[in-house]
């Protein structure tokens, strides 16, 4: 199925508390290595028919208006995948 | 005083800021946020609640709603409006603190959560 993945994670010099509390739980676990975690989300647009460089301008504004806030967040990455 | 309550799909204290509009001497007027008919309030409240389950970011999809286009519009003209909890962070998501959000340097929630014990 066609579809546009839209990436998003919080910037980079802001306090992401849920990274640091899964951060937290992986050291208490065991896991010494591992120093920090953040955690974005991805988000997959999908289409019934193939994607145009139309659609992809378009998830690109939706992706920085309504799918990310840009005062804490930023659109890493825009794909497709067919 | 005709004082706007606007219920979206997950507000839970919309009952609650009528009954205080009420008390208060006010008219509460109960806006569905479907509807991009403000019926000409005099102020408008964002009552708090779990507006779509909190999904995407907090207050994200309620700020495209009409109701909330409208009253966007009406703000920038000088409409009162008071946001409670979810209402407030659905005039954030609707960016009227936009200038004042970038504004600042060190963001006041993170700086709370350090002071805070680890989770």
């Amino acid at each position: 199925m066609p579809k546009i993945i839209v990436e998003i994670m919080p910037k980079q010099d802001l306090l992401d508390p849920q990274g640091k509390a899964v951060a937290n739980a992986l050291q208490r676990s065991g896991n010494k290595e591992i120093s920090a975690v953040r955690i974005g989300k991805r988000i997959e647009l999908h289409f019934d028919r193939p994607i145009t460089d139309q659609d992809m301008e378009n998830a690109s504004a939706q992706a920085s208006s309504f799918l990310s806030n840009d005062v804490i967040e930023d659109v890493v990455a825009i794909t497709k995948e067919d | 005083m005709k004082i706007g309550v606007i219920t979206y799909p997950g507000t839970l204290d919309d009952r609650d800021a009528q009954r205080a509009i009420r008390l208060a001497g006010g008219t509460p007027v109960p806006l569905w946020h479907a509807d991009d008919d403000l019926k000409k309030v005099d102020a408008v409240v964002l009552p708090g609640g779990f507006s779509y389950g909190d999904y995407l970011r907090c207050g994200a999809i309620a700020a495209q709603a009409p109701a909330t286009k409208e009253v966007i519009k009406l703000a920038a003209q000088g409409l009162p409006v008071l946001g409670i909890c979810n209402g407030f962070q659905i005039l954030v998501e609707s960016h009227l603190f936009r200038s004042y959000a970038l504004k600042i340097t060190t963001p006041p929630g993170p700086a709370c959560l350090k002071k805070m014990k680890r989770f």
